[in-house]
């Protein structure tokens, strides 16, 4: 622990260092950030319990030890055995409140009392499941109203949006009350606050799922979610999810085929969109819909729009026609132009994947004469073959030079270059 | 192209501080602490750091690690068996009547069963029949796994956990494979990739425990067929944004999803299709050169899981000096070769490593 704390004061003095010569101010927020976290809780071993008063409202705080009416209940210390491993620096408080707790669980108390305890126990750590399943234990018995429950629960996940076992509760307690009529209107307050909480849409898909008479609204709720971002994958998944459980007919995936049109013309750098698209095109029958989406991005493309996602929502149609109709040779020829300009300008970050998907396809409508080949070499900076240098000859002797072939094994490409190297390291040679 | 430097002895300090002590604000680890053990270790393994831990401080972690263990007996039955997160409630270990608060979580039993692994320690102490009951008890009718018995969720993260124990342990007989694979096939999006559970969003997190379990079980191309393989391929190399991974379109890179992406990625045998280099630059620019570690983004503070995360993406992408990795498994290959010498160990007739009539 000592060694510890002199480690933590010296990464402190080099903080000050750094601060007196002012690097720049956000690495320096980062770093304090890491290193004054594990500096406070050093300092809060040395004193009693300074984190007690950290803020206004723990100021009146008591600890449990020093509750009267707990004094009747021996705490039960954590048993973390003889050996002393990621060990936590737990607050005073935090300590106290598990002590109690693990006291509670041991006696089997389900009272007022082991209500609150396992509340506080609760606010230190929603994390620990068995918290919640003891918190249901006393629920039961004490008979608590459900619905004083369902608020107290909304309360701890507005604090704790993205914590597995606040949602789980919260599902466990609207069972049991069987009424889901707050259940969307709660959920599209937490989206509210952050539109793609997985957690949230997990638990409303559970909500739709279980009480299916309000799946009615849902269509309109993800309207407007895609209206406010249409950038919003989460939505766009609901959508999906929505009609997916409706048992759509073509009316329904003709409709939301134009839908999704009319927001890729206004965002066609939408990757949700376009995914959307493809799901919608799993509906498709003998081809009628592709054709349409053919027609939608050619129809794009000939109008100057280069989204790589339409780039590549066309060369996946051409992929999947697998006629080799002399008609198709020009789509064909299209597709790798369309890699090609993908890789060098459009989607550069991405020009192995195009490069590889070129190549399929020159493979699989055996189509290897053309000029949009994708050369990686030239593209790849700092490439493995790259990093070696073309020469290396010692300064000083006089020696033969040598001249090596490279080729990276890890690189299909099979792209090789020639190297000279001389000096004393290498042993003679006969011609 | 400024090359950035790798700081491997920072990044070893780094994970040493944390096998050690942790700060007060890690008290919502409390009942994890496994898991930063786990990230811990797997870490300086892949620094191979693991010679810098004394031989009485790994014998301390084994010994920590199996006291989380619960064994069947009067007052834990065996579908509560496997492994603990934490001490939290250790108390309750022997006690009658605690039966419902006292138990496994598969999570951590995936994970002890990878540090034992990872430390040397021939699992011969792991009560191998328990934990594959405890196991198979957690799945439900639809084929998917409960994190723990009591009120446990069920999604793909704990089908992924449930098939690696029975991967390292060599037996899957308890369980029923056809459903947890129906189950994993009903996580599969209209976008190509997985969601959590059947419908929810896909993810990069629940993506790699679909296409891992998968490839644990040798099934990889029963869901994924060519067309499907291709689809998710490409879901999974436009997640590249601006040279880190993200989780799911149109949100920021976070230098984890290097390795949720980048693990998919290797077992489908596509990884040399995304951009190494940017992913490299962004990893190390989220390395922190004062402490140590690795942190998710640039706003944000290094924490044992994003280095860990961020360091078994850079040994996928070969970086120079990083041991590799088993990208199903998620330990080393080192590792993984060791438990394939126990595996073999314990089929052979005279020398049943994995003993189930050990006296606890």
């Amino acid at each position: 622990m000592e060694s510890l704390i002199k480690h933590y004061n010296s990464l402190k003095q080099i903080i000050f260092g750094i601060f007196k010569r002012t690097v720049g101010q956000f690495i320096l927020y980062k770093v304090s950030g890491a290193v004054f976290n594990m500096v406070d809780q050093n300092q809060e071993h040395k004193s009693d319990s300074p984190d007690l008063y950290d803020s206004a409202d723990n100021f009146n705080y008591v600890l449990y030890r020093d509750r009267p009416e707990w004094k009747d209940v021996q705490p039960i210390a954590q048993d973390d055995g003889p050996a002393r491993v990621v060990q936590i620096a737990y607050s005073t408080k935090f300590s106290d409140v598990y002590d109690y707790f693990r006291a509670v669980l041991k006696s089997g108390e389900k009272s007022l009392r082991a209500l609150s305890l396992v509340t506080d126990a609760i606010t230190l750590n929603p994390a620990n499941y068995t918290v919640w399943i003891y918190r249901l234990e006393i629920v039961k018995h004490l008979k608590v109203d459900l619905n004083n429950e369902l608020e107290y629960i909304s309360n701890v996940i507005r604090e704790f949006t993205k914590n597995y076992q606040v949602w789980q509760y919260r599902k466990t307690i609207v069972e049991m009350l069987n009424d889901p009529s707050g259940e969307l209107e709660f959920t599209a307050d937490i989206l509210d606050m952050d539109s793609k909480n997985y957690h949230a849409w997990q638990y409303r898909q559970w909500v739709l799922t279980t009480f299916s008479e309000l799946m009615q609204y849902e269509l309109n709720f993800v309207d407007n979610l895609i209206s406010q971002d249409m950038r919003n994958n989460s939505a766009w998944n609901q959508r999906y999810f929505v009609i997916n459980n409706s048992d759509p007919d073509s009316d329904v995936i003709n409709k939301e085929l134009e839908y999704t049109f009319g927001k890729i013309r206004i965002l066609s750098k939408n990757e949700s969109a376009w995914n959307y698209l493809r799901g919608l095109l799993l509906y498709s029958e003998n081809g009628v819909l592709e054709d349409k989406v053919r027609d939608f991005c050619s129809n794009l493309y000939n109008k100057g729009n280069r989204s790589v996602h339409l780039m590549s929502c066309l060369i996946d149609l051409t992929d999947a026609d697998e006629s080799t109709d002399p008609e198709n040779v020009e789509k064909i020829k299209f597709a790798l132009k369309l890699c090609f300009d993908l890789a060098s300008d459009y989607d550069p970050i991405r020009r192995y994947y195009w490069a590889y998907i070129s190549k399929d396809i020159e493979l699989k409508f055996n189509f290897k004469e053309h000029d949009t080949k994708i050369l990686l070499l030239h593209t790849m900076s700092s490439s493995a073959l790259e990093k070696i240098p073309d020469v290396g000859i010692d300064d000083k002797g006089r020696y033969k030079y040598i001249l090596i072939k490279v080729t990276d094994q890890n690189d299909s490409s099979n792209q090789s270059k020639y190297v000279v190297r001389g000096g004393q390291r290498f042993d003679f040679h006969g011609n | 192209m400024n090359k950035l430097d790798f700081k491997f002895e920072l990044h070893k300090k780094y994970f040493r501080r944390s096998l050690d002590l942790l700060p007060g604000e890690s008290a919502v680890f409390d009942y994890s602490r496994l898991t930063i053990l786990y990230f811990a270790l797997i870490g300086l393994d892949i620094l191979d750091g693991l010679d810098s831990l004394s031989e009485d401080r790994k014998k301390d972690i084994i010994e920590w690690v199996y006291r989380l263990q619960l064994v069947p007996n009067e007052n834990c039955s065996v579908h509560k068996c496997g492994f603990m997160g934490s001490t939290t409630v250790i108390h309750l270990k022997n006690h009658p009547g605690s039966e419902k608060y006292c138990e496994s979580n598969v999570a951590m039993t995936y994970m002890a069963l990878c540090i034992l692994i990872t430390m040397g320690d021939n699992l011969s102490r792991v009560n191998k029949s328990a934990v594959l009951q405890g196991v198979a008890s957690l799945q439900k009718p639809d084929g998917s796994f409960k994190s723990n018995y009591e009120h446990g969720e069920s999604d793909l993260r704990f089908v992924y956990c449930s098939l690696a124990i029975c991967n390292i342990l060599n037996d899957s007989s308890g369980i029923n494979v056809n459903n947890a694979i129906k189950f994993i096939s009903k996580c599969l999006n209209y976008d190509g990739a997985f969601g959590q559970n059947p419908g929810t969003e896909s993810h990069g997190g629940s993506t790699y425990c679909a296409v891992a379990s998968l490839s644990l079980l040798n099934k990889l191309n029963l869901v994924l067929d060519d067309n499907k393989s291709k689809i998710l391929e490409r879901w999974a190399v436009n997640r590249q944004t601006k040279g880190g991974f993200q989780g799911r379109p149109n949100k920021e890179a976070d230098t984890c999803y290097s390795f949720w992406l980048g693990a998919t990625l290797s077992i489908m045998g596509s990884l040399n299709r995304i951009n190494s280099e940017r992913n490299r630059t962004f990893a190390l620019h989220n390395a922190n050169l004062i402490t140590g570690g690795f942190s998710k983004n640039m706003e944000s503070i290094p924490d044992p899981m994003h280095t860990c995360l961020s360091l078994c993406g850079l040994s996928l992408i070969g970086e120079e000096n990083l041991n590799p990795i088993n990208p199903a498994l998620n330990i080393t290959v080192r590792a993984t070769n060791y438990l394939k010498q126990i595996q073999a160990d314990s089929t052979s007739p005279n020398k049943n490593i994995f003993n189930t009539d050990t006296d606890y």
